[in-house]
């Protein structure tokens, strides 16, 4: 008896807490997962996001790194945490991208309530600054030409980046993994690979130490860091895929928190403190929440499932 | 140059500065010292604490965590047995028998000195060649960090103890756990059942407390006793000058790989360790001590690591470009303090740049003042009770396990591969090869499948100059004594073959 009971309670206590905790969220200090390591443009972002989010609702947020897996870890922790709000996580394009190319991927866009658009960035070949190739019409003549003397460097999901590039460019050079952007600007500069798939934010120091070149972004709009550099559009070349960081929480999230929770982004992303530190770790704010969030995730999602459409050809 | 250095070193006078950079090392010794925190997670805590000073007293602070934490490592492998991280499973060699036989205090201090050496050494060249090495650093690819990767698995055979073939099955075992998880070129899962938590693949660090640590406190359980246990003696911590002199070319010979490794960007601390033990073993007069508390051993590793963690830093400040896990923290933490890592860092702050230099020369010394008087404190753990000591040791490790990926699971992992430890031991099957395979598997797999792509698989070109030395090198074992016979045939010595009776 006494053990029913005590269930009946347990039972009754844990369908009561998240009820009443909801009416003065958040009471207790917020989880924000990172699926990536320290260091990276993930870890950078969230924590300063925690940072801000701290400030802005009086309550601890601890960035929590959960690594491996190319997200896999995290990502899969997060989705299955308890929808109250007390759980959040870094949402981004490998969560978009990877479950088109990673077999069983354990988690996917519709494990999560996306919250706020942070930060998208554009992607484009980045090829070393003493190369031949000054323009991405003299990458695409010489691939042509011969597809088998360009090698390109990418990370993670830029491998569907760089099918979908090489679909519309119609060429086919050869394609190096690389397991961080780091070691394929390294591969790029040192001369191991004539180019690599790389984002605005990432390229940036390295173009500005004229150590790179950046050829194009496949991106509707010229990048906000590296304004000079064309876009495939302008080149004839249509494409629009890139990077984001976005803040998500599990999915089926109680709307009053997932409205608490977007008026937090809404005031964080307007906070001069926090566009600061953005544009510090080479990141332009860019805020979209709520159905326009959604929608344009649900574009990026057909990008990238279009690109992965390629790979199985 | 000389005058910016001058000016580097005269702008770390400041008293509150020196004070800072005393807790710092402090704090990334204790870092380093537990099992599982690694130096980058240290950095990446530690990091948003120093925005509250100017970017080079916030950067300085980092460095120190660093270093201190590089050389952390070494304490608790020498006094308990258990390597704070992969780069210390060498000092782990020869540091803890030291230990069992009573010389902790003497082994903690040649683990401070060879650490000293080797990071201000490095930190000298740093200052002298850091351009020309990064140069070279940038030169090499996919084919010669395969080819160095294969020269460090090599110390499998130092580190096998009696038997070579129990060191390869355990080194096969270390390969075969690294392929758990997705692959590192197509992305794809490998042995994972289906289970996200394998995805992620074997937890490094769990692996490494487990071997090291559980066998070691259930065999100490096994003999504990409620008599009082006999009092370890605390050795001297400083080592006499002809000992000393005696490592000397091992020290130098470690400082030289330990930078160049570290500079490297495809290899890191534990592969300096690695090539730098058993390239000194291959090359000492007391090679078969090494593995029974051969000093040389202790200096071997120790040097190398800290010229690496150093050397790791040529890439980074030179070309903004990171040379391991922690300097990519370090980059993200430049970039907080708004300064963009990068040749032009060199040509827009080069007096801060300078600062820095100087920073690592001081922050070496720092780690020598630190660790001597520390070293007999840190060894009169030995003299803790038995039934004390242990307990704690075992939450430590499971701290540990936790720490690196917030994963209940590791601990699971750590205890499971620790009971499975204990039994290696049992059978006499060496421990540290798992380790090797697991930190090179990786590394080896990714840069042979990345080399092949860029040759378009032609096997042939895999081979470059660089890469064809340093396979000569790392293959020596097997065709030296087919070189030596050949070359005896070739020329018979009269004095042999006139005493013979042939």
């Amino acid at each position: 008896m006494t053990v029913r009971k005590s269930l009946g309670a347990l039972l009754a206590t844990s369908l009561l807490v998240p009820v009443t905790a909801f009416a003065d969220y958040p009471e207790r200090s917020i989880e924000l997962v990172i699926p990536f390591g320290q260091g990276g443009g993930n870890d950078l972002v969230g924590r300063a996001f925690s940072q801000s989010l701290a400030e802005y609702s009086d309550v601890d947020v601890l960035p929590v790194n959960r690594t491996g897996g190319s997200g896999a870890v995290g990502f899969h922790a997060a989705s299955s945490a308890r929808p109250d709000g007390y759980t959040i996580a870094m949402i981004n394009s490998s969560l978009v991208g990877n479950p088109h190319i990673i077999n069983g991927f354990p988690a996917s866009i519709d494990g999560f309530t996306p919250i706020c658009l942070l930060s998208a960035e554009p992607v484009g070949i980045a090829v070393s600054a003493s190369s031949d190739i000054e323009t991405l019409e003299d990458w695409v003549s010489i691939a042509q030409e011969d597809p088998d003397r360009l090698a390109l460097g990418y990370t993670s999901i830029g491998e569907l980046i760089a099918l979908s590039a090489g679909n519309v460019t119609d060429t086919d050079p050869t394609l190096i993994p690389y397991s961080g952007s780091g070691d394929s600007i390294t591969a790029v500069i040192g001369g191991h690979v004539d180019g690599a798939v790389v984002s605005d934010a990432e390229a940036y120091s390295q173009v500005q130490a004229d150590q790179l070149r950046m050829l194009t972004f496949f991106s509707d709009e010229r990048s906000k860091s590296l304004p000079d550099v064309p876009t495939s559009a302008e080149e004839g070349y249509p494409l629009d895929i890139g990077l984001f960081r976005a803040i998500g929480a599990p999915a089926n999230l109680p709307e009053d928190v997932e409205s608490y929770l977007i008026d937090a982004c809404t005031h964080i992303a307007q906070d001069e403190a926090f566009v600061e530190r953005m544009n510090r770790i080479g990141f332009n704010v860019q805020l979209r929440t709520g159905d326009d969030f959604k929608a344009w995730l649900t574009r990026q999602n057909e990008a990238f499932a279009a690109a992965a459409g390629l790979l199985e050809q | 140059m000389f005058e910016l250095l001058i000016q580097g070193f005269a702008s770390l006078l400041d008293p509150i500065l020196l004070l800072l950079l005393v807790g710092a090392v402090a704090i990334g010794i204790v870092v380093g010292a537990m099992p599982g925190i690694s130096p980058s997670l240290g950095v990446a805590i530690a990091s948003p604490l120093t925005f509250v000073f100017d970017p080079f007293t916030g950067i300085s602070c980092l460095l120190g965590i660093y270093i201190g934490a590089v050389f952390g490592g070494s304490i608790p492998a020498t006094v308990i047995g258990i390597p704070g991280s992969a780069m210390a499973v060498t000092t782990v060699f020869d540091g803890y028998p030291m230990g069992r036989k009573g010389q902790a205090g003497l082994a903690l201090g040649l683990s401070t000195i060879s650490s000293f050496i080797g990071g201000v050494l490095a930190s000298l060249i740093l200052i002298v060649l850091a351009y020309p090495i990064s140069q070279f650093a940038l030169s090499l690819g996919p084919r010669e960090y395969c080819a160095i990767a294969v020269l460090a698995l090599m110390a499998v055979a130092s580190l096998s103890g009696g038997s070579f073939l129990k060191g390869a099955i355990a080194c096969l075992l270390g390969l075969f756990l690294a392929t758990v998880g997705l692959d590192e070129i197509n992305g794809q899962p490998r042995f994972t059942m289906g289970l996200p938590y394998l995805m992620g693949g074997i937890p490094f660090i769990a692996v490494i407390i487990g071997l090291f640590a559980i066998p070691e406190i259930m065999q100490r359980f096994e003999r504990i006793s409620h008599r009082t246990q006999p009092i370890v003696q605390v050795s001297k911590v400083l080592p006499s000058w002809p000992l000393l002199r005696r490592l000397i070319p091992a020290q130098l010979r470690s400082t030289g790989i330990g930078t160049i490794v570290g500079a490297i960007p495809g290899a890191g601390a534990d592969v300096a360790s690695l090539i730098s033990y058993s390239q000194g073993r291959n090359l000492s007069k007391y090679r078969e001590r090494f593995g029974s508390g051969e000093p040389e051993g202790i200096a071997c590793s120790e040097t190398a690591n800290s010229a690496s963690g150093v050397g790791a830093l040529i890439p980074l400040l030179t070309l903004g470009l990171p040379g391991g896990a922690v300097t990519a923290v370090i980059i993200g933490s430049f970039m907080i303090h708004g300064l963009q890592p990068g040749p032009l860092l060199m040509r827009d702050h080069a007096p801060l740049v300078y600062q820095f230099f100087a920073t690592t020369v001081i922050v070496n010394f720092i780690v020598l003042l630190i660790g001597l008087p520390g070293a007999k404190l840190f060894s009169r753990a030995l003299q803790v009770k038995e039934s004390i000591l242990l307990p704690i040791i075992l939450l430590i490790c499971i701290i540990g396990a936790y720490a690196l990926r917030n994963n209940p699971w590791d601990i699971l992992v750590m205890l499971g591969v620790g009971v499975f430890g204990y039994y290696m031991a049992k059978a006499g099957i060496p421990r540290a090869p798992i380790v090797i395979g697991m930190t090179l598997g990786p590394i080896i797999e990714s840069e042979i499948a990345r080399g092949l792509l860029i040759t378009r698989g032609n096997y042939l070109d895999f081979i470059t100059p660089i890469s064809a030395v340093i396979w000569a090198i790392a293959l020596l074992p097997l065709y030296l004594p087919l070189l030596r016979y050949v070359f005896r045939r070739i020329r018979p010595r009269p004095h042999v073959a006139t005493s013979t009776p042939e």
